[in-house]
């Protein structure tokens, strides 16, 4: 008996250790994220516990904001010294949550945060989940802010690109975010190779025949190993869409209601794309895991079309011969741009001290000791100063000439971002690296894209 | 006497408890829960809203998913095979082996522990067409790059590669303990009738080992049609969508694009398929299944 009642509490005990454990493992779930801010949950609790919110009287030391940034977390040491500067001000502590990604996948990754109750005050949003984040209703208005503040509110706005400005507005007018950085797109060049084929950096209207004569001049051998000319924007949406820009196509139309990624300036450009690599074997095929960047900095190939964020790596790699130009005009010279900004969410218990986070990461103090070798600072003094004292790459005032005007075309980021960014790269693919046919493919591409914008009309 | 029965069915209930408790939160819970979602439109953050049979409709039309099926039936027809039987003659080579037998057990099982993430991305380097070390020695010896990645038919070959190196140690496994379980006495009779050891093997070790075989067949059929580690690291289902599978499609559609009851409906509909399997070769294997041999 004695042992039969042995039997059954040993029994009980495993369950109960299973259950307990089964519980503990999923409040553990989702990574160090979720578990920092579940850390933040707990710090947050006692204070509403012990009286309602610091609205109702609660002391502003009491309160931990919870901020996302998209990163792999170098600049995390940086942005958490900050931080510290912000919580010295004004009692608010702020913790960082690095997420490690594309713009794409943060997106994604915070979505799944606010969906899953994690408490999210801001989060650096960029132009790929803003219109999502709207259409979601997840993000909360700064007008209140703005009108309270507007002094403030003014400077950041005069100094910022009008055109960025507009991406952080719904249809009825309100204004979520202000601008944080932004990026263009611009080709890159190894200067080196070009010094090796004597030649000198284009003008900055040079046309698709220049472009092809610079390819023919820079496709060499050295060592046994072919050296090419261009790297083509392959997994790179953002880069892919200026060069469509500058030939007058785009993925889709402005109101993101039907594709025009099958149009045939946009057919030209893929095809031009294809030549380069099959036909005229001044481009690498493009491969998962070879970083284009990478390829630049050891002569691999002479140009490639980025933003500013490759100088994270030049600088990381001593890569100082380097220089930068618009893209070549094929039609026109219409420069894309892709902003950041700092949201705060509804969700939030402390939305008022999270909007005057934003805003204070908005401004010079913040962003002009946070950004230095990444994105462009979208304040147009700000992004001035930094970049041209950073020295490289040489012509570097194409990041920062226009950005307090209204010269950009936003790159296409539907609500529906991410699946057309899955359309889109995969037909890159299918052109660039299986050879498929460019016009019948960019038409599967648009039949596949219409079905996900139709939701839009 | 009535009592005791009693007692004793609450312990057996009890001990199974923590598998049935595990199961149900990890596996019939989930399963249920796709399935209810298959009929919602939902994204996590905006309440679910029903939708019918829509999804399903939308199965039948989605060209991307009819690719991915097509990819994931090459995947099997080329990883089965090699899984089950490269592991098998493996597996019986060591098992005979008189010297080094350790060695060659560790060197053939050492790629399984180690994490597919970090070895697939050196394997991406080793693969790579211009600056790979693989065509650096093609090269050397005159030939000109192999497209390992980038080339529609080569990239299952590297991934089959791939696949054999890192997880052939699971299935190896499985056969070398089936083979040590084999009864010796079984090879003694054959030995002493002068029985050829192609003849022992085909009619007393397949025979014998056919339990094995057959867990391992189900094991690989399942794990294959889950499969997206290997496309996912080496080729993020590319080039194109050549490598895209059925889990990549289900990662894409639910946790990249957030159609949650999307995703469910296709991952439901592969389970379903996993289970008519399973189920076909649990009915097939009386037929060559030998469990009864001691």
């Amino acid at each position: 008996m004695k042992k039969r009642f042995l039997a059954l509490l040993m029994a009980a005990c495993m369950v109960i250790g299973l259950t307990g454990c089964q519980s503990g493992n999923s409040g553990n779930g989702g990574g160090s994220e979720a578990a920092e801010s579940s850390e933040t949950a707990a710090e947050t609790k006692p204070e509403e516990d012990a009286g309602g919110a610091e609205d109702a009287g609660g002391k502003k030391e009491d309160i931990t904001l919870t901020l996302a940034m998209c990163g792999d977390g170098t600049t995390k040491e940086a942005l958490d010294n900050l931080l510290k500067m912000y919580t010295e001000k004004t009692g608010i502590k702020v913790e960082s949550i690095f997420v490690a990604s594309s713009w794409g996948e943060y997106c994604t990754k915070i979505q799944t945060m606010i969906g899953g109750g994690d408490e999210l005050d801001c989060a650096i949003v960029a132009i790929e989940g803003i219109s999502k984040f709207l259409d979601m209703g997840v993000a909360a208005p700064i007008d209140d802010w703005i009108a309270a503040n507007q002094e403030i509110a003014d400077a950041i706005l005069a100094d910022t690109s009008p055109a960025f400005q507009e991406i952080f507005k719904d249809d009825a007018g309100n204004t979520y975010a202000f601008p944080f950085s932004f990026n263009n797109v611009v080709m890159h060049f190894n200067m080196d190779r070009l010094k090796e084929a004597n030649l000198e950096l284009p003008g900055e209207s040079w046309t698709k025949e220049e472009f092809l004569s610079y390819c023919e001049a820079l496709t060499t051998e050295k060592d046994g190993i072919k050296q090419y000319a261009i790297a083509v924007p392959y997994g790179e949406y953002f880069c892919a869409e200026a060069w469509l820009y500058n030939n007058g196509a785009s993925y889709m139309n402005e109101d993101f209601t039907e594709s025009t990624i099958n149009s045939p300036e946009s057919v030209e450009i893929f095809q031009l794309w294809q030549d380069l690599i099959y036909k005229y074997g001044y481009a690498p095929v493009p491969e998962e895991n070879v970083g284009a960047i990478d390829q630049i900095i050891n002569g691999q190939v002479a140009m490639g079309s980025w933003g500013r964020w490759p100088t994270a790596q030049y600088v990381a790699n001593d890569f100082k011969d380097v220089a930068v130009q618009y893209l070549p005009s094929f039609s026109q010279n219409q420069q894309i741009g892709g902003v950041d900004g700092i949201f705060t969410f509804n969700s939030s218990k402390h939305l008022e001290e999270a909007k005057e986070l934003a805003a204070w990461m908005s401004q010079a103090e913040f962003a002009g000791a946070y950004l230095s070798t990444g994105n462009i600072p979208a304040l147009h003094s700000l992004a001035e100063d930094k970049i041209s004292s950073l020295g490289i790459p040489e012509n570097c005032e194409l990041f920062y000439l226009d950005s307090n005007t209204d010269i950009y075309k936003p790159v296409s980021a539907p609500p529906q971002f991410t699946e057309c960014s899955n359309i889109v790269l995969t037909a890159i693919s299918e052109i660039c690296v299986n050879k498929a046919d460019v016009q019948a493919t960019l038409d599967e591409a648009a039949e596949q894209m219409n079905s996900v914008l139709a939701e839009n009309k | 006497m009535k009592k005791k029965k009693m007692h004793d069915n609450i312990s057996g209930y009890l001990f199974l408890a923590p598998a049935l408790i595990s199961f149900f939160l990890f596996i019939g819970l989930p399963v249920g829960l796709s399935a209810v979602l298959s009929f919602f439109k939902y994204n996590l953050i905006n309440p679910a809203q029903f939708v019918g049979l829509d999804n399903i409709r939308h199965m039948f039309s989605d060209k991307g998913l009819l690719v991915a099926f097509g990819n994931t039936f090459k995947f099997l027809l080329i990883l089965c095979p090699i899984h089950c039987g490269l592991g098998l003659i493996l597996a019986f080579l060591v098992y005979k082996a008189t010297r080094f037998q350790f060695f060659f057990r560790t060197v053939i099982y050492f790629p399984s522990i180690v994490t597919t993430a970090s070895v697939a991305i050196a394997w991406g380097y080793i693969f790579s067409t211009d600056t790979g070390v693989i065509n650096y020695f093609v090269r050397l010896f005159g030939g000109s790059n192999i497209p390992w990645l980038t080339d529609r038919t080569m990239v299952y070959v590297t991934i089959a590669l791939f696949s054999f190196w890192k997880f052939i140690g699971t299935t190896f496994l499985y056969y070398f303990i089936g083979l040590q379980n084999i009864p010796n006495v079984y090879y003694e009779a054959a030995s002493i009738d002068g029985a050829s050891t192609v003849k022992t093997f085909f009619h007393i070790t397949l025979p014998l080992l056919s339990p094995t075989i057959f867990f391992v067949l189900i094991t690989n059929i399942v794990s294959v049609f889950q499969i997206f580690d290997e496309p996912y690291l080496l080729t993020n289902g590319g080039p194109g969508s050549s490598t895209k599978t059925i889990a990549f499609e289900i990662y894409q559609t639910a946790f990249q694009e957030m159609n949650i009851g999307y995703g469910a409906t296709i991952s439901f509909v592969l389970f379903l398929i996993i289970l008519a399997i399973t189920v076909i070769q649990y009915i097939g294997q009386n037929k060559w299944v030998v469990y009864d041999y001691e």
